[in-house]
């Protein structure tokens, strides 16, 4: 092909309608952009390496365009196995061959200070989520931050600030946008009109737990407890807040760390809900239970009931997890699973989005999808202003049964309004020396 | 005694019904287990149902359940639960006028079985054609005898003082709409009464109990104690026949702060946290109440002092900053430093609004010392507190680094002339640990006053953070700002900066390019492009294909032919964001040269172009190009669903390329409708694409219509072809049609059809298969009808399994092959029992079988479940496993076995699993080997072109480097095998052979896994 035979005015003569900045790419597989030895790779610290944070090493271990190169915890055996894992895999790789190895760290302050680092996984309890993620930032680091967002709504605008403020690429840990296409696609079918007006949005996720033992107990070998603490006050230390493993640990339902699957597990749906109907309810009232026994006292059991601005119902319940979306041409249902999607008409799940429609989909790998962010300064796929406004619906569902009263939101403004005492519920002090 | 009543009227609050939990709570007893029937009633049940299960959970002594569709209910859906609660009836023109007979006999025999039904208000005026239902329900409203008024205020008073339900119920005066006259089952007995009305009804029903509760017209009158007693106590007795929850009808009194907070005083951690929960509900409770909550603060500030524990004080502390205020301040700054309370003091300090907590705050500062001190820094930095700046700003030379660093983010957040003077002056000053931090807040104070519309006072900032000191990461951010400013200047800045060499103002650069409103800019900028590294080019194209600019296309088009694949990938996937129809013919030629996944992007961006006429010029490219460009287009145009392309794509189906026409005609296939299929049966006896292609279509268009027409008139070959169609279609018509086209004389047709049978999707023509394979001596015949039996018994699922197994048995008497008894025996793995077993072990002893025989016995002891994925075990959609389980795959029906010494591992199982034509198992060996070989001996002799494989996960556990070999020579290596979606598709050279092995020394994870081995080609025998 002779370039020289292309000339400006060709592709100027029929100019279409172009204008508004096209934030999204096509949906090329993360594998595809950089797979074989890119020409520069985002070499990646894993702050936080647990059960979740294993997993994501693993995922981030099965990109070519990134590098780990540093794990960090205050539980000494859980750094060193994961640093482990990453060096196993490296060493069967070829095109690794320059790898130099990986590093532990107890305090991710040390982590942060090293130049060769570009971008951070921070899968930290969620108390430490977004105070570790902005001084990531602020480091000069691109963050892909576990969900749920913030331990307060304050910690949530405040990661917001950070990020825009630096510029940074920042990737929510709704992982759903990437590895399951077909929530991507309802949320294309409601933001294209197929579903009509939205007169409901109902959220499901899988409910909280009970128990724990609150025994008090020697600190555990090979854990740094006051860095693991951070900012959350001091309480005795006990296996189950620190060591639990799988679903039922402490640090998803104790109170100082977390909200409690209303967040933690609710940021899935909710995030779809978000993704396809980007508005957030205005009222929020709802019961639930703060159980008493055990060390577990975050919201279980709850039914929250909303209402948008324009008069739309949301709910938020218990159950497996599902997003539900109602309009005035038909409903439809999606879940993390595939066999979960339902419409009705059945046929909405034959409609094929046109090339001029609103198209969400970006990678059909999370973490790919942020490598390739890192490197191309692209928006990821779950960025920080939905991260925001999803977190934002678990709060307030928190808040509304914690208060027992009809909770009205200003979404302008963003705070509460017209009750006092809540509003002061939107905000967490934090222990020195930790800050925002 | 007196105590008693003492304890009855005083101390059992009655806040938020929450606390007659506290109350009430039969500590040993389980939840009650209520679902209420809702969804439709005459009456605003979108408010009552919340609220009557509000009140039921609150109690504690229930879990609730709604369901909008009681008529959908049958008795495994009431089974979990004690007790049917009735808010629903079907007065009225609705949507719902009856239940199925399944579910009323669910009803039924849910209460005559023992448990309980409770009926509120209008839930009983229903069904007055269904005696029981009204038995159950006690009263109802009877049509020309009933009637009421407005809603008015009345008392009810029980009238059966025995009774549990009613036990010790004092009157209680409620507001409701009162039914006059209802009419009341013989049965039934009425416990109170409201204005001599019955009020609260029970009955007994078989062994069960129904309990009715007149009141509760809307959610507001719900809201009264007494008729929450009652629900709540009619509900208890319905589900158990006894009642525990205690009776209280006071109206709701302020609750008993001083019993609350003195049971709280004890609290220590382990205990049960029900104090610390019933001061939140006090706390919620009072905040609405100005003097409620004042009282309460003072009360909470006392115990601060008071002998309480210290896990009391800091529950007192953590409400006070909920409903604390200006009067608690003074108490609360006591505690900020101290060991145990300084967390939960400062949090309320933080949180209370106002100037007197900041004063209280800054006073604490000027005195704290260590944690506290930094403690305080930070709060006054989360309130902005301008005032604090000055006290802060002193901190700034610390010795302490901490101190110092705390105090040096803290003015970078509360901002303002006075925080950036002092931390203007500290740049130099500040030790070099706290220089990025120093660093940092200055940027942020920065961006604050440009978001202020101060962008003067924002300069001088600015300049220091760009300089050549200043880490790289602050420079790049500051420098967008600093050039924007600048005007021309500015411009000129960025331009040298993307000249420079210098690879951190190169990254500043394209920073600021990406804010700028200059278009001019940007394209100035982009003619530089060239000199910058790969992937700064690369950011380059990106933001250029953010902007959406067609202008930007020739440089786009100049990126195509950069040597850098990372500049070229993403000049293609711009050309889909950028561009228009002008460029279709460009971007289509790329593919010529282009790499696989070069070739994937073309595609994706042609796929995604916007914009008129785009189609057209695609259609028009199509008809004159190369067919490598050819080949793309037609992937592109499915993709975008383009119908307008159908003319062109079957003269595409005509054409003299192979690839191109394979193509066109899957293209056809999936965008066509009936009237495309006349071109597609013109060639389908030649070609398995157009086969394919017209399943896809009749699938879609739920019709046969085409097939069936052209049927008759068809030659030997094309029929033989149609009835494949037919088989891959499936359904009930297709069917039909199959089976009538073997009542035929003509041995391919009938041969045709009966392979048509045996991959059918679904085990309708199961029985006709068995006895097929009974009964005929064709040994070809016989051969696919048994590997149809082997493949259709599982799908039985609507049929007992006995009689499947008898049928599987039966064709495993029938005289077939080694590789389709084995095939049969994978079959019976799938289902449990001794008949199953039986016929399994039958096979142990026959040494071409025992190996699979005793894979079968494993999977039928396991439940029959193997064959289901483990957990874990991903759901592998039709089409994968169609294309191993086809008797296209030379393996199916094969042996396999390894030739490396090496054990089945983790899940993994021995080699026939990769030829089991189930995705679900999978061969896998010890982890880390070095060689790893698996031979497979094909079902017959065949010329072998084609090999597949499906590796555990994608590129995770999965064959990477290894030879294959053909009879003992190696027909092909592979090195750094390319999966798509963990499937990889090898072309071999036509090698004839009986045995096919693959040496694995490369795999992708820990060791090379397969869960499916396909071989395809052509048997020598003709067929």
């Amino acid at each position: 092909m002779n370039k020289k035979n292309i000339s400006r005015r060709i592709f100027l003569k029929r100019a279409s309608a172009t204008g508004a900045a096209l934030a999204l790419p096509n949906f090329i597989p993360a594998r595809l952009l950089g797979a074989n030895a890119p020409s520069k790779r985002v070499n990646v610290g894993h702050i936080g390496v647990g059960g979740q944070g294993t997993g994501l090493l693993n995922g981030f271990l099965g990109c070519a365009q990134g590098q780990s190169v540093a794990t960090c915890d205050p539980i000494k055996d859980r750094r060193e196995a994961a640093a482990k894992r990453v060096e196993q895999r490296y060493a069967a790789d070829r095109d690794r061959s320059t790898y130099k190895g990986c590093r532990t760290y107890n305090d991710f302050r040390e982590l942060l200070r090293c130049d060769d680092i570009d971008a951070v996984v921070v899968a930290t309890p969620d108390h430490w989520h977004v105070p570790a993620a902005i001084a990531a930032v602020r480091a000069g680091k691109d963050v892909y931050v576990e969900k749920p967002l913030g331990i307060s709504m304050e910690h949530d605008k405040a990661m917001r600030e950070t990020v825009h403020l630096h510029g940074a690429v920042f990737q929510y840990g709704t992982q759903q946008r990437s590895f399951s296409q077909h929530c991507g696609f309802v949320c294309e079918l409601v933001r294209n009109g197929y579903l009509g007006d939205i007169k409901a949005v109902h959220v499901v996720a899988p409910n909280g737990a009970r128990g724990g033992v609150a025994k008090p107990e020697p600190v555990a070998e090979g854990v740094d407890y006051d860095l693991w603490l951070g900012p959350a006050p001091v309480t005795p230390f006990c296996h189950d807040r620190c060591l639990g493993a799988g679903g039922t640990k402490g640090v998803y339902h104790i109170y100082d760390y977390a909200i409690g699957f209303i967040a933690g597990w609710g940021a899935h749906p909710l995030d779809i809900a978000h993704w396809g109907y980007p508005h957030i309810p205005v009222e929020y009232e709802g019961t639930g239970v703060i159980p008493t026994e055990g060390l577990f006292d975050t919201v279980v059991d709850w039914d929250v009931r909303g209402r948008y601005a324009n008069g739309a119902e949301f709910t938020l319940k218990p159950g497996s997890d599902l997003t539900t979306f109602v309009g005035t041409k038909g409903w439809i249902a999606v879940g993390r699973g595939r066999q979960t999607l339902a419409a009705e008409p059945a046929s909405l799940l034959d409609v094929k989005i046109k090339p001029g429609e609103i198209h969400l989909l970006q990678e059909n790998n999370h973490y790919g999808d942020f490598l390739n962010c890192v490197l191309t300064r692209r928006t990821p796929a779950s960025n920080i202003d939905s991260a925001v406004q999803s977190d934002f619906i678990s709060h307030l569902g928190d808040i509304c049964i914690r208060t027992g009263r009809k909770i009205k939101w200003d979404p302008k403004k963003e705070t509460i309004v017209g009750d006092e005492s809540a509003a002061r519920m939107m905000r967490r002090s934090m222990r020195p020396p930790w800050t925002l | 005694m007196r105590t008693t009543s003492f304890f009855r009227t005083k101390l059992l609050p009655a806040i938020a019904a929450c606390l007659v939990a506290l109350a009430c709570r039969v500590d040993a007893a389980d939840p009650i287990h209520v679902l209420i029937l809702s969804g439709q009633n005459n009456h605003n049940w979108k408010e009552t149902t919340p609220k009557l299960k509000d009140i039921l959970t609150a109690s504690g002594r229930f879990t609730v359940d709604v369901t909008d569709h009681p008529e959908q209910c049958d008795a495994a859906a009431f089974a979990r639960y004690d007790v049917l609660l009735s808010n629903w009836n079907a007065w009225g023109k609705v949507a719902v006028t009856n239940w199925p007979a399944a579910t009323r006999t669910a009803y039924l025999d849910f209460v005559r079985g023992g448990k309980g039904l409770v009926v509120v208000h209008a839930g009983s005026s229903t069904f007055y054609d269904w005696p029981e239902y009204q038995q159950a329900g006690c009263a109802s409203w009877k049509l020309g005898q009933t009637g009421h008024g407005k809603p008015h205020e009345f008392t009810v008073k029980a009238t059966d003082t025995a009774h549990p339900i009613t036990r010790g119920l004092e009157p209680f005066k409620t507001t409701d709409e009162l039914w006059m006259r209802p009419g009341v089952q013989s049965t039934a007995r009425v416990l109170a009464t409201g204005d001599d009305q019955p009020i609260a009804l029970v009955t007994e029903f078989g062994k069960g109990r129904g309990f009715t509760l007149m009141l509760g017209h809307n959610g507001a009158f719900m809201a009264t104690p007494g008729f929450q007693t009652l629900l709540l106590r009619g509900t208890e007795w319905a589900a158990t026949g006894n009642v525990t929850l205690a009776a209280t009808t006071a109206p709701a009194r302020p609750a008993d702060s001083d019993t609350v907070l003195k049971e709280l005083a004890a609290y220590r951690f382990g205990d049960n946290r029900q104090p610390v929960l019933n001061l939140e509900k006090l706390v919620a409770a009072a905040s609405t109440d100005p003097a409620a909550k004042k009282e309460l603060a003072t009360k909470l500030a006392a115990m601060l002092a008071s002998g309480a524990t210290v896990e009391a004080k800091q529950a007192a502390c953590w409400q006070l900053s909920i409903i604390g205020s200006a009067a608690e301040v003074p108490t609360l700054a006591k505690w900020v430093a101290d060991k145990d309370l300084g967390y939960q003091a400062r949090l309320a300090l933080e949180r209370i609004p106002g100037g007197e907590s900041l004063a209280a705050m800054r006073a604490a500062l000027a005195s704290a010392s260590g944690e506290a001190r930094m403690g305080l820094i930070n709060s006054l930095a989360a309130r902005r507190d301008v005032k604090a700046v000055a006290g802060i700003a002193r901190l700034l030379a610390d010795a302490d680094a901490a101190t110092a660093g705390a105090a040096i983010e803290a003015l970078g957040k509360i901002r303002g002339a006075e925080a950036v003077s002092a931390l203007m002056s500290a740049d130099g000053k500040v030790p070099a640990t706290l220089k990025l931090k120093l660093s940092v807040a200055l940027l942020q104070c920065a961006k604050a006053l440009m978001a202020a519309g101060r962008a003067k006072d924002a300069a001088p900032i600015l300049e220091t953070l760009c300089r050549a000191n200043q880490p790289p990461f602050i420079r790049i951010e500051a420098f967008p700002a600093w050039a924007g400013m600048l005007g021309e200047k500015g411009e000129e800045m960025i331009l040298a900066a993307l000249a420079s060499g210098d690879r951190t103002k190169q990254t500043a650069a394209i920073r600021a390019l990406r804010t700028t409103r200059s278009p001019a800019l940007v394209m100035g900028a982009v003619e530089r492009m060239k000199k910058l590294p790969a992937d700064l080019q690369v950011q380059v194209i990106v933001l250029l294909s953010e902007r959406g600019d067609t202008a930007a296309l020739p440089v786009i088009a100049d990126a195509v032919e950069s040597e850098e694949r990372s500049v070229r990938e993403a000049a293609l996937v711009a050309f889909g964001l950028v561009g228009n129809d002008a460029i279709v013919s460009f971007l289509a030629k790329q593919a010529e040269a282009a790499t696989d996944d070069e070739k994937k992007i073309i595609v994706a961006s042609l796929a995604r172009l916007r914009g008129g006429g785009v189609e057209q010029a695609m259609i028009a490219e199509l008809k004159q190009a190369a067919p490598a460009v050819q080949r793309e287009l037609v992937r592109a145009l499915v993709a975008r669903n383009a119908k307008s392309a159908l003319p062109a794509l079957i003269e595409a189906s005509r054409g003299k390329n192979d690839e191109v026409r394979k193509e066109a005609i899957a293209a056809l296939g999936k965008l066509g409708d009936k009237t495309t299929c006349p071109a597609l049966l013109v060639i389908v006896e030649h070609s398995q694409a157009a086969e394919s292609a017209l399943v896809v279509i009749c699938r879609r268009e739920a019709t046969l219509e085409p097939v069936l027409a052209a049927f008759g008139t068809a030659s030997a070959a094309k029929k033989t072809a149609l009835l494949s169609v037919l088989g891959g279609v499936g359904g009930s018509q297709a069917l039909e049609a199959v089976r009538g086209a073997m009542k035929t004389d003509a041995p391919s047709q009938r041969l045709a059809a009966v392979r048509a049978l045996a991959e059918w999707s679904d085990a309708a023509p199961l029985d006709e298969l068995v006895a097929l394979a009974t009964t005929t001596d064709d040994a070809k015949c016989k051969a696919f009808a048994l590997r149809g039996v082997a493949k259709l018994a599982p799908l039985a699922k609507d049929r007992p399994p006995a009689d499947v197994i008898k049928l599987i048995s039966r064709a495993m008497a029938a005289g077939g092959g080694v590789g389709e008894r084995r095939a049969l025996l994978g079959a019976l793995g799938n289902f449990h029992g001794a008949q199953a077993l039986k016929a399994a072990e039958a096979c142990l002893k026959d040494p071409d079988l025992a190996a699979e025989a005793k894979a079968a016995v494993q999977q039928i002891k396991a439940g029959g479940k193997a064959k289901t994925a483990r957990s874990g075990g991903p759901a592998f959609s039709k089409d994968i496993v169609k294309l191993f389980d086809t008797l296209d795959n030379l393996a199916r029906g094969g042996k396999a076995t390894n030739l490396d010494s090496l054990s089945p591992d983790g899940q993994g199982q021995p080699p026939f699993a990769a030829i089991d034509g189930n995705p679900s198992s999978y061969w896998d060996e010890a982890d880390q080997q070095k060689l790893y070989h698996i031979r497979v001996q094909l079902r017959e002799r065949a010329t072998v072109s084609t090999l597949r494989i499906l590796g555990f996960g994608h590129h995770n556990y999965a064959p990477k480097d290894f030879e294959v070999i053909c009879d003992g020579k190696v027909a092909k290596k592979v090195e750094g095998a390319e999966y798509k979606d963990n499937l990889l598709t090898l072309a071999l050279p036509p090698t004839e052979c009986s045995v096919v092995e693959l040496k694995i020394t490369g795999y992708y994870g820990r060791s090379p896994a397969i869960r499916e081995l396909g071989i395809y080609g052509s048997a020598v025998k003709t067929k």
